[in-house]
């Protein structure tokens, strides 16, 4: 096992705004990021969708 | 008490939504994995099916020298490059909060070296001799903040390969 690697929560910080800055001059990232979080929203509201249906016809059969 | 993890991923397991509807204030996370600059040969666990069956993406013959240790330009330092990315951001999580990744690495051939950086920083340069785990604590951002770590093979050597077999990472 290598040593552990461990950062500063001000070194983490400056280095994330740094790639940010890279990363805003990167048109395929971009385009990555705007799917994944199309993509997260769709994920969720599914997920969602499906527990609610699930918790009303629980709910349902336990009214019945 | 065994810790569980907050996610893993591996080459065939390159994606992770753990949002759980029934517990929507619970830590949850996105994670992503990419690579770059995967190599396949015509025999063993060279091929894409070996590969495959060892759930182990080998990346080579494009390392950066021993002494490029920066990332000044996303297309020519990390996708033109042998590099492993791993994206992910935690939700319900705070400040308060670590992350403790271990990544399992395999140095192959060629004076393969590893160097970590986190954000754009390059943080640590691992020479990998065999099977090599590395671990990385790493401060949560926030929220819904997302962390890159880029694990980009250098070396003086232009035969050099290295094996990526996973992350697991522990919400501390």
């Amino acid at each position: 096992m290598a040593k552990l690697i461990t950062v500063s929560r001000e070194k983490l910080k400056a280095s994330l705004q740094k790639l940010e800055k890279l990363e805003a001059k990167d048109p395929q990232w971009q385009k990555e990021k705007k799917e994944m979080e199309k993509r997260e929203a769709e994920e969720k509201a599914r997920r969602d969708a499906v527990f609610a249906a699930k918790k009303a016809e629980r709910q349902r059969k336990e009214g019945e | 008490m065994a810790l569980q993890t907050f996610f893993s991923l591996t080459p065939k397991s390159p994606r992770v939504n753990s949002y759980n509807s029934a517990n929507p204030t619970a830590p949850y996370v996105n994670a992503y994995l990419y690579s770059y600059g995967g190599i396949t040969f015509s025999s063993g666990y060279w091929t894409l099916a070996g590969q495959y069956n060892n759930d182990e993406i080998i990346v080579g013959y494009d390392p950066v020298g021993l002494n490029e240790q920066t990332i000044s330009n996303t297309i020519n330092d990390i996708y033109r490059r042998c590099v492993i990315r791993i994206y992910f951001y935690g939700k319900n999580v705070s400040t308060e909060n670590d992350y403790m990744l271990l990544f399992a690495l395999r140095g192959i051939g060629g004076n393969p070296n590893a160097q970590f950086f986190i954000g754009s920083d390059l943080v640590r340069t691992e020479p990998l001799t065999a099977d090599e785990q590395v671990p990385i604590l790493i401060p949560c951002p926030g929220d819904g903040i997302g962390i890159k770590v880029y694990i980009r093979l250098a070396s003086d050597s232009y035969y050099a390969r290295m094996g990526f077999k996973g992350v697991d990472c522990y919400l501390l």
